[in-house]
This record gives structure tokens, sequence and C-alpha cells, in this order.
């Protein structure tokens, strides 16, 4: 695997050459601050560049032509990176070895094509897609609570800090869907393409300088961008937990926990913080899941996972009715446990080996392998081998202190009560 | 070990079949710079097997429903040494199960250990040890478990739709049972599921992605002889037929929910034996085809539901019970009428254009090559084979190529949607309301 990256002004090019896929994967990442006023037009715009362009003016003839490109297969997603939103449009396709010359930079261009080239007339997008488009962002927004554990993860994340980018729904707001137009969404496309910080990853046993040729000439983004602010959010402490309940029509009450790290070091995020969250509930074998399902069979699933650009940790579980404050006690009393120092060295080892399993799968999949890049590119996270290296090197001091920096911040409960 | 090729893309496996009737299939990579290796012990019983003869006993017995999937829960109890999950995670690998109406499989991957982590596979799987307590214990997460899927409003009109489809056949029941089906079971009634199905004879072993093809073999004989599996016993399992009638349930029902969005889940069932193929995964290729034509993202349904504003996240496919094959539609309704309608007119017009047909071939022959740069899909891949047709076909590019559009048209003629079932379900309010 061969890395290179070169700073073009507009953006930035990134080159993984690699023979061990018969597919090539090219990634673009589109980034802007955070602010929530945005998030519902992004995704919208987003939704709208995938249904039709110029060239390809419904989704069907967008898919025939993916089709007539070996199945070339184009993906794309919108999530919230600390400060920042980053959208991502994939193309994965199979190498010209596999298909006919020519096929990769077809594709290529048709990429291109629904980057730059939208269906638009006089400034501004078609009302027929726009409608479709408006049809499904309202049902999407408007069913949160049909899905009971992502509307208790939403929930929380909205208590946790109203002002921070945290509480951000990604779904969008129903108040803001409803103030999009076809001209002030297209205004908005207009300034992505302008102002967003750009990557573009190409990954697969590819030319570097032709491939290089390819992209400039496809991909002609032409304003030179600062350089970015700080990714890191901080969430605003609270000295006492704040509790919120709400009542649900179900059979299965939902938990739904924040802890905030306070004062973390950059050190402390990158390493000592993953094997405390490894330790605490990260897997089948973590002190969560022995505790909550194993011992006291309160719940079928518990875990934790850490988002490390807000410096907290998410608790999620769905629990037998009625046992909530149970498990929330048991939560409590490991979180305590790991601050005292009572885990053993073999739980570190066994956290060690966890990391760099997780490690070793993600260096087979091409989308990890581009995201890790990325995560160098914005957050200047270590190298793979430096990871390795550097978390096998981790002292249970250094996870204790991480431990002790730990606070629950925001518990949110949605009580399952079934009328059935 | 014979060595054969996928044929058209490049890829090579191995299969052997022990003298105790384990049948093993391996692929390994031979690429240097991958690590994980993913492994899948499953045997042929889900939740499909209710009824049946258990081995060492003369009368049939009726077992509650969900007992495959309590089993498989079970099987992870040891009476000495690690469990399951304390042994892997000492070597950051993974592991876990999961059943299905035909199979129950175990998982194992990663990218240490891999000769151990084998043996270790074998061993819990194969090592029973169920105690009234350990049974308990069990009730309780599997209760979460189920009461998790009835949460979602999805599953809960799918199942819903299934029991008003059929009569008798077990998919009328969710695979993990209902609380109140696994309150029944007890260690007597495991062991009894598991002495007569987790059996060699009756079970596969399928290894794709970095490890030594040729220490699979001598190891795994040399562990089932240690618990006993050198032979192959001859023990055929009388299970209860199933039958299922074309007529269904219940035609229509409407479910009040908490929910915002309408679901709606449509079932036809039909004659299997109408269809002039008799195999079942020729047949699956040419019922695909007519999917992804009829209504797939190219097609002038699919553009008509999204433009109108009818339905989002819908989905379609065919299903099989018995001597029945089901039609299967999924969908978010934004105007019931209005999808319904025009689903009936399009089950009426169904085509596809020898065009399609060409197109869509090659697309599917291009997704075949794709999947072999995955070791771990291709192990899924095959057990879904193994879960669909007990074997596994390794020329699906040649199945493909020979795909004829006299025959789609065949398998279109042969097609039938009177027998219908509808389930829709919408929100309290609009109980209040009526």
């Amino acid at each position: 695997m061969q890395y290179t990256r070169k700073d073009l002004g507009a953006y930035k090019l990134h080159f993984i050459k690699t023979a061990s896929y018969k597919t090539i994967t090219v990634k673009i990442h589109l980034r802007e601050k955070a602010i929530k006023d945005n998030i519902t037009k992004r995704s919208f715009l987003n939704s709208m560049l995938f249904l039709s362009s110029k060239d390809y003016p419904s989704k069907r003839e967008m898919t025939l032509k993916q089709q007539d490109l070996y199945a070339a297969n184009i993906t794309h997603g919108l999530r919230r990176l600390g400060n920042y939103f980053d959208t991502s449009i994939t193309l994965k396709v199979l190498n010209d070895k596999y298909t006919e010359e020519g096929n990769f930079k077809a594709s290529l261009s048709f990429l291109s094509s629904i980057l730059f080239r939208p269906k638009v007339k006089d400034c501004a997008f078609y009302k027929e897609e726009f409608d479709i488009v408006y049809e499904q962002k309202k049902a999407n927004i408007e069913s949160l609570s049909d899905d009971k554990a992502r509307y208790a993860a939403v929930r929380l994340m909205d208590e946790i800090d109203k002002d921070s980018p945290v509480s951000i729904r990604g779904a969008g707001y129903l108040e803001d869907l409803n103030s999009i137009t076809l001209e002030n969404l297209y205004e908005y496309y207009e300034a992505m393409m302008r102002h967003d910080l750009v990557d573009i990853f190409v990954l697969g046993d590819v030319e570097v300088d032709e491939t290089e040729k390819m992209i400039k000439e496809l991909f002609p983004f032409d304003t030179f961008k600062k350089e970015n602010d700080d990714i890191q959010v901080d969430v605003t402490p609270n000295k006492k937990t704040n509790y919120i309940e709400e009542i649900s029509d179900a059979k299965q009450s939902q938990l739904a926990l924040a802890l905030n790290l306070k004062d973390l070091t950059d050190y402390e995020r990158k390493y000592p913080l993953t094997l405390y969250n490894i330790i605490l509930g990260g897997g089948d074998n973590s002190y969560l899941f022995k505790e909550v399902r194993e011992k006291s069979s309160l719940a079928y699933y518990i875990g934790s996972v850490p988002n490390k650009c807000d410096d907290l940790i998410l608790i999620r579980s769905g629990v037998t009715p009625g046992m909530e404050k149970k498990a929330l006690d048991l939560i409590e009393k490991e979180i305590k446990n790991l601050k005292k120092g009572n885990f053993t060295n073999e739980d570190i080892v066994k956290a060690k080996e966890y990391f760099t399993t997780a490690l070793d799968d993600m260096l087979e999949s091409p989308l990890e392998i581009i995201d890790c890049y990325y995560m160098m590119e914005v957050l200047g996270v270590d190298d793979f081998a430096t990871k390795r290296e550097k978390m096998l090197m981790v002292s249970k001091e250094e996870i204790a202190a991480v431990a002790n920096k730990v606070n629950i911040h925001t518990i949110f409960c949605l009580k399952g009560v079934n009328n059935d | 070990m014979t060595k054969y090729e996928i044929k058209g893309t490049d890829t090579y496996y191995y299969r052997e079949m022990l003298p105790n009737g384990l049948d093993i299939i391996l692929l390994p990579d031979d690429n240097d710079k991958k690590k994980n290796y993913f492994i899948n012990f499953g045997t042929y019983y889900g939740a499909l097997t209710n009824s049946f003869v258990p081995y060492g006993k003369k009368e049939m017995v009726d077992f509650p429903h969900g007992i495959a999937h309590f089993l498989e829960h079970k099987c992870f109890e040891m009476e000495e040494g690690e469990i399951p999950f304390d042994f892997y995670s000492k070597t950051g690998s993974y592991v876990n199960a999961y059943t299905n109406y035909d199979t129950t499989c175990y998982v194992v991957s990663g990218s240490k250990n891999f000769k151990e982590n084998l043996e270790e596979l074998l061993n819990f799987v194969l090592s029973p040890y169920f105690t009234d307590e350990n049974v308990k214990k069990e009730q309780g997460i599997i209760t979460e478990e189920i009461h998790m899927r009835e949460d979602d409003p999805d599953y809960e009109t799918f199942y819903t739709l299934s029991n008003n489809l059929y009569k008798e056949y077990p998919l009328k029941y969710p695979v993990a049972g209902k609380d109140y089906d696994i309150k029944e079971i007890n260690k007597e009634l495991l062991y009894d599921c598991y002495n007569t199905f987790y059996r060699p004879s009756n079970m596969f072993l399928v290894i794709g992605g970095v490890f030594n093809k040729d220490e699979v073999i001598p190891l795994v004989k040399n562990k089932l002889n240690k618990l006993g599996f050198s032979e192959k016993e001859e023990f055929n399992v009388k299970k209860k037929e199933l039958k299922e009638q074309l007529a269904v349930l219940k035609e229509e029902e409407t479910i009040y929910k908490d929910v915002k969005l309408e679901k709606i889940a449509i079932g036809y069932k039909m004659d299997r034996s109408k269809f002039k193929i008799s195999d079942d995964m020729i047949l699956d290729l040419y019922l695909n085809m007519l999917l992804s034509v009829n209504f797939g993202s190219t097609s002038l349904f699919q553009e008509q539901v999204r433009n109108n504003h009818l339905a989002i996240n819908t989905g379609y496919n065919f299903d099989k019970a018995g001597n029945i094959l089901t039609f299967l539609v999924e969908a978010d309704a934004l105007n019931e009428e209005g999808y319904t309608s025009l689903l009936d007119e399009k089950l009426a017009n169904l085509e596809v254009t020898k065009e399609d047909l060409e197109r869509i071939k090659k697309v599917w022959i291009s997704s075949e090559v794709m999947k072999t740069d995955y070791k771990e899909a291709m192990v899924n891949n095959i057990v879904t084979d193994l879960n669909l047709y007990h074997d596994f076909c390794d020329h699906y590019i040649n199945l493909i190529r020979e795909m004829d559009i006299d025959t789609m048209n065949s398998v279109i003629k042969s097609l039938d949607f009177k027998n219908k079932a509808f389930v829709r379900m919408i929100s309290k309010e609009m109980e209040k309301g009526e």
C-alpha cells in the first residue's frame, strides 16, 4: 500500500495505491462548519444531487448508466464530525482489467456529472424532484419516534447541550424544511462547491499520474481554501447529572447515557480513551455486557462508543421495563469501579488485542482505509503502524487517569409502557 | 481435499466430506497483505423444524417455538473452563451466532490464533451444558431480544402478515418465538434438540480468508474424534411433514400503534408446482431478474411510485414455504390507495424484455467478480446457498449467462396473485378518529 498526498489548493488529492482489490474506490469529502440552520438543507441537497442531473435527468436514467458501467456503485452520506458537517460521495467500480478499457474514466466522468452538472434552470432546482425529496424528508423527520432506540439516542443528544453542535439532528428539522426553496437550495449548492473544504481519495490498482490528470480535468473545484478551524467540540460540563424521562408505548425501555470527558489531552483522546471504552462497554467481554446482560439478565444489548470529536462516550441499552433504575445503578457502579482502578492487567491485554484485531480488519476494507487517512488529515491521528505501536504501550495508570475524567453528563430514559 | 474453481472469477476453493459426514468448504486467500479469516460452523436446524422424533426416542414431540434460537444462546455455556466470550477476547477475536428458519450458525473471525480459535469453536458448540439455572438466566435476555424486535414497527407489521398468510407453515412464527413460548423451554427439551441435530453428518464448516488450508482437515478430524464423532452414525430424523394450503388465513388486518408513518405488508401465495423449472436455484435467478427489472431502481414502476409520492422504503422479494411460493411487498405508504392500485396494475402487466435481461446479466456478472474481493462476503454467500439449497453453487456466472428470455416469459406466465393477504399499521390516533 503506497500513500501519496497532494495539496492542490482547492482540494487535497490522496492516492492509496494497492493491488489487493479488483475494484477502484473513489471517495470525495466536502465539509463545512456545523451550523444548525444548515443541516436540513445540506441533507436535502445530498438527496437532490443523486436523484437527477443535467445529463441523467431521472433516477432511472442514472441507475441505467451505472449498470452500463459494469455495476458502478455510488453512495452518499452526511455526518457530523465535531464542529463540521462532512458530506461524502463514494464510487466503487471494477478495475478496467475486469471490464473494458476506459470504464473507470467513464465512471469518474459520470460522478463528475452528478456533482458539477445538477439539473437546474435559472439558478433553481426543478420542482418535480424537489417535491419528491421534500416528502421523503418530511416523512423521515416526522417518524423519528417510530424507532424507539433511534429516538432515545437523538433525544439524548438534544439534551446534552442545546447550544453545542452535538445537539444538531442529522435528519434535520421540520421548520427548516419548510423554508427551503428551489432557489435558496441552489444558492446553498453553489456555496458548498465554492467554500467547502474538499478531499478526494483514490484507492486501487491505478496509475497515479494518469488518474491525477483525469481527476483534475473532471473535478474542477477552483477556489483556494484556508486551513480549517479546530474540529473538537467542547460540551459545557454540568455539576449534576441531567436526567430526562419520557414515556412510550413499548415493551422495552430505552436507556441512553452521555459521559463527558473533562480536560482530556490529545494523547489521552487518541490512546487510553480507546482502551477505557473497550473495557467499559466495547464488546462481549466488557464490564457493562457482563454485569447488565450476562449476570443480571436485564438487557439483550448494551454497549458504549466513544465520540472522540465531542469528548463524549455514549452508552445505549434496551432494558426490561421497571428495571431502568437497577440497570442505571449497575452502569454507575461499573464507571465508579474503573475510576478506582478496579480492572486487571488481563483486561488491558484483552482490550489491546481487541484493538489490534480491529485494526487488522480495517486494513482489509477500502472504505476503512480511506477513512483512516481522512482522519489523519482532519484530526491529525497517527498512521496505522504508529497507532498499533503506541496503543500497545498504554499503561494502566493512563487508563485510570482517563477513567477519572469521566462524568455522567446526561441520561435519557424512554420508559416502555405497553398498553396491548 | 478436492480443488475447484468458482467459475469465471479466478478464485478457488476446496471441499471435503469427512467420514463422520461433516461437509468442509475452504476458501483460502493467497494475498500476503491480508490477515483475517472467517469461520462459519453450522447445523441444518432452524426455526422451521419444530416437530420431530428426538434422537433416542420413539414419539413425535412438538417443541415450543423459538427453541432452536434458544439453543443457539445456550451453546455458549461451558461446564468447565472458560466461556467462549472470555476465550476469544484474549486474542481480540470475534465470536457470535445466529439462527434463521433453516440453520443455526456459529461464527468466529479474527487475525490471530487461527488453529486454537477453530478448535475452540468445534469444542464449545459440541460440548453442551444446560442447567435449570442457566436456562432461567437466558429467558430474561431472550425476552428482551424478543421485545426489542416487537417494538420495531416494520418487524411487527411483517410478522402479522406472516401469521395471516400461513396456516401451518412455521414461517408463521418469529424465529425467536414469543415471550410465552420461551417460558416453556427447559434443559431436557434443549438436550433433545441438541442430540438430534448437532451431529457432524448434519453440519457444515466453511472457512475463508488467510489460513493454512492443509492444517484444517487433520485438526478437525482430531478434535471431532476426541469429542466422540469419528464415524458417521446412520440416523435419519423423522420430522413432521410440513404442508401449507394455497389460501391465506386472513385477508386483511389493520394494526393501530404509536407510529407516525403508515407501514404496509402484502403477501401473495402461489403454487410452486405450476413453474416448469424444478431447480430452486435457477427459479430464484429468474424471480430475482423479474424483481430487478419490474421493481428495481431502473423500473418505470419505481419511478411512478417516487414521482407521485406514493411510498418510500419499498422492498420486494420471494420466499418459499414448501410447496408454496410467496411474493412479499413491504413499504412505508405515503398514499396507500395510490400505491396499491399502481401495484395491482403492475402485477397484471409484468414484463422483462430481452434488452433488460441482457443488461441485468452484465450487472450480476460484474457483482459476482466484485464479491470475490471480500472473503467474508464469500463465506456468507456459501452459507446462504447451503441454507437455501443444502448445496453450494460454484458456477453462478454460467447460470446467469445461460438465462434466456423464453424461460423468463414462462416464469411470468406461471405467476398468480390471487391469494393475497394485506396488513397495514397506522397511528393510534386514527383508531380514535374512527
